[in-house]
């Protein structure tokens, strides 16, 4: 099946296996191994990507569901070598350990950002609640998404 | 100590390669990609103990792109141990890699190798596995029975010498006391699940094998000995690891792997899935744990026994260890002149418990911080004043080890802690609020240490290499292998800082066995103290090498040249300046010599790590949750080098210890063997909403040995606050529960029990 997309602003048309996962295709298809997989069943948010504005379960979504439609992946966020503030602000206050939650992390925390620019702490924690990071206790996080809606308020 | 001010150490400067990290450009295992690369998927076994008679691979066959079936059938005998981290090691050597004798509900009995993920497992599906059964025995109690079916030929039961200090049997004082607890299985939840990938080169007869481990000359030896071949031809780079909390300690696909790869001289990858992660990973242990203390009226303690049973699922393993190291750690908090500890293990038809980490102290100080905070009550005396009473000094005796305890600050991570927390006023309010209501207050604090290398449990060293490349930046090799918690980035500043240089100049390499010296592995804690101390030995030395080469250059004696930020310079003529780029490049042309250093440095000491941890909870006497409002850690780390990342450390030991003592629970079905949590669904951990916006506080008075002080942090941050969060929660409620995890369902249920016995009383 033929299906047209874009992926991190890119206008694609490919040939795919509708019924792949959503995650198999970005990482074996698109060669864009920055989303991770953590339990496949929707648990995690290792895999969250943002399709048509909407943080979304890359191991949940089936590749069909791309058609028409609008995917970023934690590779899109830099643009033109700038990275994003939500980027920046992870690195700042050093909420990147292991990193393996580190790309749906910051897909969860962009989506949260395109809705709602400035987020109360409740509701980041709140859009970040799916988003497993065992390396620490989400101070650093939720401080990095603070100050990057902050910063985007200021700009 | 007086604190100096330093260019990078003890600043906040985020983690070693967060750009990577956060572009998603940086590669872990399970991301490598190859032409002609192969996939591995591996079959579950569908009993709980028995025989495999027999395999029909015919189907498997059938399915296109497959390379290889293994089953006990077709592959080698040879016994190996995951656990063994180094060649020298003892070990029960139980293990194989597909034995016909299935122990456990889950356990791998065939595998299949093909071009494509899809095409392995459809294949493993196909195999058809004949069983003969055999009575199992799932739980403790079963496995204990002397009519026990025998899951190793040796028995069941393993009993650890016990660790004995003073005479604790004929010690007395007024009161004796008795507690007991029970800490349940819990799954690691790296967040990158065991991904490895073996290439075995046909030409060469190499074998390279990419893991996100812990122990990379432990492997390589494991796999050296396993496929009969020198060490020098099997090749371990450690990969960037997605979390591991003691579950890459262990040796355990990488034998399955390399096989494959040596078998079809091929190019293989294996990723495991979150189930297999669960069950065929392993688990931290189930133990159970009896207390039993003398204690003086005054509240100081004269005596301590624990008797610790362990469930080590199928396998040994490293249990029998892991049980010995819990006697070792029992000194390491309080002054107690008699001590004794018994331990047991037992092997049960269940999945593997292991590796965890703090290793031990976890469940360790769970047992005797819930006795003592129970002590304390009986006393009358506030938990804080009853540890001050017993606590080490610095440079007491660990009498376990025979080593001090360190320059050690118990005392004050206790009073510190005390007000910064505002302890006495919050556990006064508590107690006023109590009275009646839907919710109930509840403060709760638990003391731990924990070791900063492995001396003198064995000998411990740390290597580095140091090369000033020809335009004055530099190369360290060191056998590390970063956790994710920052260890590359310290190592980073430990070097830039002795240079002088700019943290940019300075490239760390983490482990690969083929250029680096010999490292025992990252564990123990060790890394910053160890291996820190052999970088910053390394750098010294090797600018002693440049200073001398700058001497010749500049046409003095070294001990009159002078080394200021990157630059050399005779004392007396400071406006003449050599880079250390000008003086590679001189010694490279025209001394004919590379700039380079090797250092070994070996432990002296193993300073401990004392941990303090506060906690306030919330109990919901309706729906039994507890919610942490807000707590605090008190680390003496000695010196924090990466401050930041510390903060990191603390919260993920917070965050996991809240799952270990309030949510967190592997069951396994008494009756079938099986594990019944083998996802993500059902299981619970803390996340972003249930963590508080908690506090840290360092006491950094520097150690004496350690890297600019520097010692531990990576696993004591868990270990004191499971015992915390228990007394907040019977501080809250009144009672004594001590059978973790203290879900809802367990509080409701004590409840219940509270309440009943009130309708008796009256
Ligand atoms: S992998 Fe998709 S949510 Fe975990
Ligand atoms: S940084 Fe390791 S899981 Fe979040």
């Amino acid at each position: 099946m033929i299906i047209n997309f874009t992926v991190n602003g890119k206008s694609v048309s490919m040939d795919v296996m509708p019924q792949k996962r959503l995650l198999d295709f970005i990482r074996e298809d698109l060669l864009l191994t920055g989303t991770k997989e953590g339990c496949a069943e929707g648990e995690c948010g290792a895999c969250t990507v943002i399709l048509n504005k909407k943080a979304v379960h890359s191991c949940l979504t089936m590749t069909g569901q791309l058609d028409g439609g609008e995917l970023m992946t934690v590779e899109g966020l830099e643009k033109d070598g700038e990275l994003d503030v939500l980027q920046k602000m992870f690195i700042k206050k050093s909420a990147v350990q292991c990193g393996f939650c580190t790309s749906g992390m910051l897909m969860s925390a962009k989506a949260l950002l395109m809705e709602n620019p400035h987020p109360t702490q409740e509701e980041i924690k709140r859009a970040i609640a799916g988003n497993i990071c065992r390396c620490g206790g989400y101070r650093e996080i939720k401080e990095a998404v603070a100050s990057a809606a902050e910063m985007e308020k200021e700009e | 100590m007086q604190q100096k001010e330093y260019r990078y150490v003890g600043k906040s400067l985020s983690n070693d390669n967060a750009y990577g990290k956060v572009t998603g450009a940086v590669q872990y295992c399970g991301d490598m990609m190859a032409p002609g690369m192969l996939h591995i998927k591996i079959k579950a076994g569908e009993i709980a103990h028995g025989r495999v008679i027999g395999a029909d691979t015919s189907g498997a066959w059938k399915v296109p792109g497959v390379k290889a079936v293994y089953t006990c059938f077709n592959t080698p005998d040879t016994l190996y141990d995951r656990g063994r981290v180094a060649s020298y090691e003892t070990a029960p050597f139980q293990e194989r890699l597909f034995d016909s004798h299935i122990r456990y509900m889950g356990e791998r009995v065939a595998a299949v190798v093909a071009d494509t993920v899809e095409h392995a497992q459809e294949a493993c599906r196909k195999i058809k596995i004949e069983y003969e059964t055999y009575p199992a025995a799932v739980t403790m109690e079963e496995a204990l029975r002397e009519d026990a079916p025998k899951i190793h030929e040796k028995g069941n039961v393993y009993e650890a010498e016990p660790a004995v200090y003073g005479d604790y049997q004929s010690c007395s004082a007024e009161h004796v006391h008795r507690s007991r607890s029970h800490l349940g299985r819990i799954t690691h939840l790296s967040m990158e699940t065991y991904a490895v990938r073996a290439r075995y080169e046909k030409g060469s007869g190499k074998l390279t094998v990419w893991t996100g481990c812990q122990t990379a000359f432990g492997i390589r030896s494991t796999l050296g000995d396993f496929l009969d071949m020198p060490y020098s031809k099997v090749r371990v780079v450690k990969t960037t690891m997605g979390g591991s909390f003691g579950c890459k300690q262990e040796t355990v696909i990488e034998p399955l792997a390399a096989y494959a790869a040596k078998d079809l001289k091929a190019d293989v990858m294996v990723v495991y899935t979150r189930e297999e992660q669960i069950n065929n990973a392993m688990l931290k242990h189930s133990v159970d744990l009896e207390v039993e203390s003398k204690v003086h009226g005054d509240g100081t303690i004269e005596g301590m026994q624990i008797k610790a049973v362990l469930d080590a699922g199928a396998y040994l393993t490293v249990s029998p260890s892991y049980c010995s190291v819990m006697g070792g750690k029992l000194g390491k908090v309080y002054r107690i002149p008699h001590l004794r500890y018994e331990g047991t293990v037992v092997c049960t038809n269940t999945a593997v418990n292991g590796s965890f980490r703090s290793w031990g102290s976890g469940e360790i100080v769970l047992a005797y911080e819930n006795h003592w905070n129970q002590v304390a009550e009986e006393l009358h005396m506030d938990p804080i004043d009853f540890r001050l009473k017993n606590v080490h000094q610095a440079y007491d005796l660990e009498p376990m080890h025979r080593v001090t305890v360190g320059n050690t600050y118990f005392h004050e991570c206790l009073i510190k802690g005390r007000e910064a927390f505002q302890w006495d006023q919050r556990k006064k309010k508590c107690a006023e609020k109590n009275k009646n209501g839907r919710y109930r207050c509840g403060v709760g604090m638990a003391l731990a240490s924990h070791t900063s290398s492995k001396y003198p449990y064995s000998s411990d060293m740390g290597n580095a290499l140091a090369r000033i490349q020809d335009d004055g930046s530099l190369i360290v090799h060191v056998g590390i292998h970063d956790h994710g918690c920052g260890t590359v980035m310290a190592m980073r500043k430990i070097a830039a800082e002795i240079m002088e240089i700019d943290l940019e100049q300075v490239e760390v390499t983490e482990i690969d066995t083929s250029v680096d010296l010999y490292d025992y592995g990252c564990y123990a804690s060790r890394t910053i103290y160890i291996l820190g101390q052999a970088v910053k030995k390394c750098c010294e030395d090797l600018l002693e090498k440049a200073r001398q080469m700058a001497a010749c250059k500049l046409d003095s004696r070294a001990s009159l040249i002078k080394y200021e930020n990157g630059e050399f310079y005779k004392e007396d003529e400071p406006n003449e300046r050599l880079s250390l780029k000008e003086t590679a490049k001189y010694a490279i042309r025209v001394k004919g010599e590379d700039l380079y250093m090797a250092a070994s440095v070996r432990s002296k000491e193993n300073p401990g790590v004392p941990s303090a941890h506060f906690t306030q909870v919330k109990v919901d006497t309706y729906s039994g949750m507890v919610e942490v409002e807000d707590c605090l850690s008190v680390h003496d780390v000695g010196k924090a080098l990466n401050p930041d990342l510390c903060v990191g450390q603390v919260g993920s030991g917070i965050q996991q210890g809240m799952g270990i003592a309030l949510c967190e629970e592997i069951k396994i079905d008494p009756k079938t063997g099986r594990t019944l949590i083998t996802n993500f669904k059902n299981y619970e951990v803390a996340n972003a909403v249930d963590v508080p916006d908690y506090q840290a506080l360092f006491i950094e008075e520097g150690d004496e040995y350690g890297p600019f002080g520097a010692k531990s942090i990576g696993e004591v941050v868990v270990v004191p606050v499971p015992p915390a969060l228990v007394a907040a929660v019977n501080n809250a409620l009144g009672t004594r529960l001590t059978h973790l995890p203290l879900t809802p369902s367990v509080i409701l249920e004590a409840i219940e029990r509270q309440q009943e016995e009130k309708s008796h009383d009256h």
